[in-house]
């Protein structure tokens, strides 16, 4: 597969911290990547490097093959860009910030016009052309802020949290958009809704520490998590505080938390979880659980170093 | 160049939309200036030739339109290219300066010409075509060292508290500094000697040898040119930098 974006060795300071540290992948032509992370992991920054917005310190990053060091100008027209945050022209209405920024990239009046108002019916805004920025919910900014991203039909979308504090019929729209509409586009996300990134992603990244812990496909990645496994269990009266210590000291299993009557944690191995259980048993019972391991599992489990092949 | 026009579009969309803020702003500043500070000082200097409230016209003209575009080339900075959004458009680092360049003399020509109008009207004075072109031509380097030293303090200038007093002292520079409304003869020598090299000091000086019908200094009009040049290459390597995020 022909590879769109590729991440060689990157790396990046932000106030002499540093943010991504000998950075490598490639998102190939035609898919979508979603990357994950905690906060402050780097997330935002590799989308504004691939865009132009920040420069890398080391490194090299290529969009279609070009240097973005050296062939930015041609790189922009390609890339389609939404940020985070909501940034709009505040005295321009909804239909003038997107008609202005569509000609920034070459369209003409007259088709800038056309896909403006295409778009806004596709996408449930075309009530809202004529309202400023200000007026608009922080929903329906997302809304368009994302069709301004692709306003100029680029060949390669770069979301930066596309669906993060919307509510779910927007999101909804977004994400029925992008399966439907931009299929054959290249397409890179961040996101912290671990849900959309197992559900919508064709490949995950999952950032950390400043480099990607894991990149690959959410099923190769609940693979080669060795089975890795949520387990609940929860009792009529407060969890004994013997079976707190001996889960504890129990190297199997990862992550416990108590809670009153509720007993989480998550292990590789089924085994540790049915002694747990035959232990438990002198206790009453209310119920008891075991849960198919979700990205945000796996997430949990990189946040305590638990070991997955890459 | 077509980059440059849609920036150039954008500009006066916004214009068209607030047009009556800006109207107010473009005809009310001129004409406070007239008010506030041409009636009561020509009480105050009244050993000139010509008489004070005429000589001020120029200082009318030269400070609501430095003025303003000082403030609305900040808020063009501040929109294109100090914006994230618009450093992922592939518009390039001279057209940023070209959009900015013809959008600072739009408005400066736009105040001016409201300038001259009130201060015509008010003085009972006028001007021949040929001086007010000539009056033109010699305030257009004034109108491009303002618009890029408003580019520098737009680079530097983050905090809102800080930027209300700064534009406070452009203002009184732009006043009070150069010659406008009081005399660089009133002045201690010394610093006369050294101001009236400044571009905007020695627009003013020809402006207003334009208005005495005495002939302009065309030494201070290159000058002026040349701060122009050296001006444009310094923001043009800032905007590169800026838009490239160094």
């Amino acid at each position: 597969m022909e590879a769109s974006i590729t991440f060689k060795s990157v790396a990046k300071k932000i106030n002499e911290d540093t943010l991504l540290a000998d950075l490598s992948f490639g998102v190939e032509k035609g898919t979508r990547f979603g990357i994950v992370g905690p906060n402050g992991s780097g997330k935002s920054t590799i989308i504004k490097l691939i865009s132009g917005i920040l420069q890398k310190d080391k490194g090299s990053i290529y969009v279609k093959g070009y240097d973005v060091n050296i062939k930015s100008d041609k790189i922009k027209y390609e890339v389609g860009y939404m940020p985070q945050n909501a940034e709009f022209d505040t005295e321009l209405n909804v239909l003038d910030n997107l008609f202005i920024y569509a000609q920034l990239f070459g369209i003409s009046r007259d088709d800038a016009l056309t896909r403006v108002k295409d778009l806004s019916k596709r996408l449930d805004f075309f009530n809202h052309l004529h309202s400023f920025p200000d007026d608009l919910s922080y929903g329906e900014k997302r809304i368009i802020m994302f069709a301004r991203s692709i306003v100029h039909n680029p060949d390669i979308l770069l979301f930066d949290e596309p669906t993060s504090n919307i509510d779910p019929s927007k999101r909804d729209l977004i994400w029925n958009f992008i399966l439907n509409d931009l299929k054959e586009k290249t397409i890179l996300f961040t996101t912290n809704n671990f849900n959309d990134a197992q559900e919508y992603s064709q490949r995950i990244a999952i950032l950390y520490d400043g480099n990607i812990k894991y990149n690959g496909t959410f099923d190769y990645l609940v693979e080669n998590t060795h089975g890795l496994a949520k387990f609940t269990i929860i009792f009529k009266d407060k969890v004994s505080e013997q079976l707190v210590k001996n889960i504890s000291l129990n190297p199997k299993i990862i992550n416990s938390n108590v809670s009153d009557n509720i007993l989480k944690f998550y292990s590789t191995d089924k085994s540790e979880y049915f002694k747990i259980l035959k232990f438990s048993l002198d206790s009453d019972i209310n119920d008891i659980d075991i849960s198919k391991c979700t990205l945000e599992d796996i997430f949990r489990g990189i946040n305590l170093n638990m070991d997955i092949d890459d | 160049m077509i980059n440059i026009k849609v920036l150039l579009l954008k500009e006066f969309l916004i214009i068209k939309n607030s047009f009556l803020k800006y109207f107010f702003i473009l005809f009310f500043f001129p004409l406070s200036l007239y008010l506030f500070l041409s009636i009561p000082l020509s009480i105050v200097i009244y050993d000139m030739k010509p008489i004070y409230i005429v000589w001020s016209s120029i200082g009318i003209c030269l400070v609501s339109c430095l003025y303003l575009v000082y403030i609305l080339c900040f808020s063009f900075c501040s929109r294109n290219h100090n914006s994230n959004l618009m450093k992922s458009t592939p518009v390039l680092s001279y057209e940023y300066l070209l959009a900015k360049y013809l959008y600072a003399i739009f408005i400066g020509t736009l105040q001016l010409i409201i300038s001259i109008i009130i201060s015509s009207s008010l003085n009972a004075d006028y001007l021949t075509f040929f001086n007010l072109f000539k009056l033109y031509i010699v305030m257009i380097p004034s109108i491009l060292i303002i618009c890029n030293i408003s580019y520098l303090f737009s680079r530097v200038i983050v905090n809102n508290i800080f930027l209300n007093i700064i534009n406070l002292f452009v203002f009184i520079f732009i006043s009070f500094g150069f010659g406008s409304f009081i005399p660089l003869s009133k002045f201690p020598v010394y610093y006369s000697n050294i101001v009236q090299y400044f571009p905007v000091s020695s627009t003013i000086v020809n402006c207003q040898r334009i208005i005495s019908n005495e002939s302009i200094l065309y030494n201070l009009l290159f000058v002026s040119f040349f701060y122009v040049i050296i001006l444009s290459f310094i923001n043009l390597l800032l905007i590169d930098k800026s838009i490239s995020n160094n």
